[in-house]
């Protein structure tokens, strides 16, 4: 590590890494909310959200794994946290951010800890999906939680079924699709190569007369003391022909690096080509420029 | 209960009944001359489907038991779907009984129970009995295996793995596959810790290690069981990961010839001594181009 970063130390000495010419970014930030349960998460958590308003004078997303989702309760089991205590720091954390719905599912709920029990796109139930689906909501109901109607997918897992259950219930934006192939799902990656979607481009998919607003995750942030890299990477996934960008970058909870992440979008504020948006801003944003419309 | 031409009756066997699974590892261990206890027979069969229990279904002449086949039951995927599937299994007859049809008025009834019971299909993978199952007992042939050896040896490593392209995704739709939560805790019942599961970067493996003797010298081979690739643009560094975690020299790859992970891979060969797929269509209808994604986990002697 050490001469890695000497290595890009000097690298970044003689290339200077910037925004390709005429590139705009539309940006907000969510973090999948897995382990609140834990003091020194929650804590950190809180913190992080501060600074976050602090710095880009709007609040960030964090979408939330529910109460009664199984290792959530694992978590709050090891932790001595029961069910009011996590929903008084899910009520603390909505006022420092924006609360969202954030889904991990199992073929059965014991099967919480077995890979080869996790959904995703290539390993799939849609019956244990509907069913922790619903009880995810109805936890929110019961709570007083709202998700704002906001969904970023767990191991980024989405398909038709999911999305077909987001427009039912309501939902207005997922953030779960990406071109980075760090945070790529087989099932997006295939929608958007179908339908040319380019990075940072907003789109909708559709569901009878209903739709829902997809708004990219660009690519994750910042572990690296070196915001270029930020800089590099996007760049390396942008279309020449598509340059005023929306979208957001994630972090989980147990692995924010707050420290390099605040000073990477503090590097980025600095360009002047970066606006940052909440929620609000980004479905406002994202809405604007959703100019396709696909079928889930 | 069911009485066959030849004055067999064909009975459904509680594995629950002590007597019943007394007289089950009785036969069992009379036509193979083997010395199982009834605990490993509950293992290898008690799938804990989400659908349907495993049929254990018997032939008694005079009341004696003296034919036995276990039909364990596995809900395959299909889009989503559980697609309640039977894999005919452990199918014995005493010497005095065979060659009298036994095996084939079991099998006939079986298709009659599962098929009212609602289930999809029956599936095996026969050797000695393969013309039975082709011939009169009806099922269609499924299609052989392949495999691949992929050696953790510099520049032949690299050669198993076809570069995935950017415009790609794997998405495995319209695709029979096997169930693999089902097959880990079906597999660890029977063979404990030697069934090992690793996962990273959301791609899954699960299988186990063996020792062989490649000219001379001893090797450590993964055999997998199973393999979930929801990134497959990370699959080379995935195996690369497992062979350093699992300290082996040889990860073997053996899929039926259908399995869409395939694409994934470079150097498949045939694999004749593993047997071929047989498949018989009870509520569901299967067809020559249908995919499957199975792997040698899914065989009941893996």
């Amino acid at each position: 590590m050490i001469v890695k970063n000497a290595l890009k130390r000097a690298y970044y000495a003689l290339v200077r890494a910037e925004l390709p010419p005429g590139a705009r970014l539309t940006l907000g930030y969510i973090v999948h909310t897995e382990a609140v349960w834990d003091a020194d998460t929650f804590t950190r958590l809180l913190g992080f959200c501060r600074a976050y308003r602090a710095l880009t004078g709007v609040g960030a997303i964090c979408a939330l794994m529910t109460g009664v989702n199984p290792l959530v309760r694992q978590g709050m089991a090891r932790h001595g946290v029961d069910g009011a205590e996590y929903r008084d720091r899910v009520g603390r954390l909505a006022e420092e951010a924006r609360l969202g719905y954030h889904g991990h599912f199992w073929f059965r709920r014991e099967d919480v800890g077995r890979p080869e029990a996790a959904i995703m796109w290539n390993n799939y139930l849609r019956t244990a999906v509907e069913e922790q689906f619903a009880a995810d909501l109805e936890w929110f109901a019961a709570s007083g939680v709202s998700h704002h109607g906001i969904y970023v997918g767990g191991w980024w897992f989405v398909n038709r079924d999911v999305h077909r259950l987001l427009i039912t219930r309501g939902f207005i934006a997922d953030y779960s699709c990406s071109k980075s192939p760090w945070f790529q799902n087989q099932y997006y990656h295939r929608l958007m190569l179908d339908h040319t979607i380019r990075c940072g481009e907003p789109f909708r998919v559709a569901a009878g007369d209903r739709s829902l607003l997809c708004i990219q995750n660009l690519i994750g942030c910042h572990q690296t003391p070196f915001p270029q890299d930020f800089v590099r990477n996007l760049t390396a996934l942008m279309d020449p022909a598509y340059r005023e960008m929306v979208g957001v970058v994630n972090a989980h909870d147990f692995d924010l690096d707050s420290d390099h992440t605040l000073a990477c979008l503090e590097y980025l504020a600095g360009t002047g080509r970066v606006t940052f948006a909440d929620a609000d801003g980004l479905v406002r944003e994202g809405g604007a420029r959703a100019l396709r419309e696909v079928p889930a | 209960m069911a009485r066959s031409g030849a004055g067999y009756v064909i009975e459904e066997l509680d594995p629950a009944d002590p007597r019943a699974t007394d007289e089950m590892t009785r036969v069992i261990n009379a036509a193979f001359g083997s010395a199982v206890e009834w605990d490993h027979v509950r293992a290898m069969a008690d799938s804990q489907s989400l659908v349907a229990p495993t049929l254990y279904l018997g032939a008694r002449c005079g009341g004696e038991l003296v034919g036995l086949t276990l039909f364990i039951s596995h809900d395959l995927l299909y889009n989503g779907e559980i697609v309640s599937a039977f894999q005919v299994s452990t199918a014995c007859t005493v010497a005095a009984h065979q060659n009298r049809r036994v095996f084939f008025s079991i099998c006939e009834r079986a298709k009659e129970l599962l098929k009212a019971r609602g289930a999809d299909l029956l599936f095996t993978f026969p050797l000695v009995t393969r013309p039975i199952f082709l011939g009169p007992l009806g099922f269609r042939d499924g299609g052989g295996y392949v495999k691949l050896n992929i050696k953790a040896v510099p520049g032949l490593f690299h050669r198993c793995f076809r570069p995935v392209r950017d415009d790609e995704a794997l998405l495995l739709e319209d695709v029979y596959c096997q169930n693999d939560r089902q097959l880990v805790r079906l597999r660890q019942q029977v063979s404990g810790r030697e069934i090992v599961v690793f996962a990273a970067d959301g791609n899954v493996v699960w299988g186990k290690v063996a020792r062989r003797t490649v000219a001379g010298l001893p090797v450590r081979l993964f055999s997998v069981g199973g393999l979930v690739v929801n990134y497959p643009h990370r699959l080379r560094r995935f195996i690369a990961d497992l062979i350093r975690a699992h300290h082996v020299q040889v990860v073997q790859v053996v899929a039926h010839q259908s399995a869409p992970i395939l694409t994934l891979f470079r150097g498949w060969r045939a694999a004749p001594a593993v047997d071929a797929l047989a498949v018989f269509d009870l509520n569901r209808r299967t067809a020559l181009g249908d995919r499957f994604n199975f792997m040698i986990g899914l065989k009941d002697d893996y």
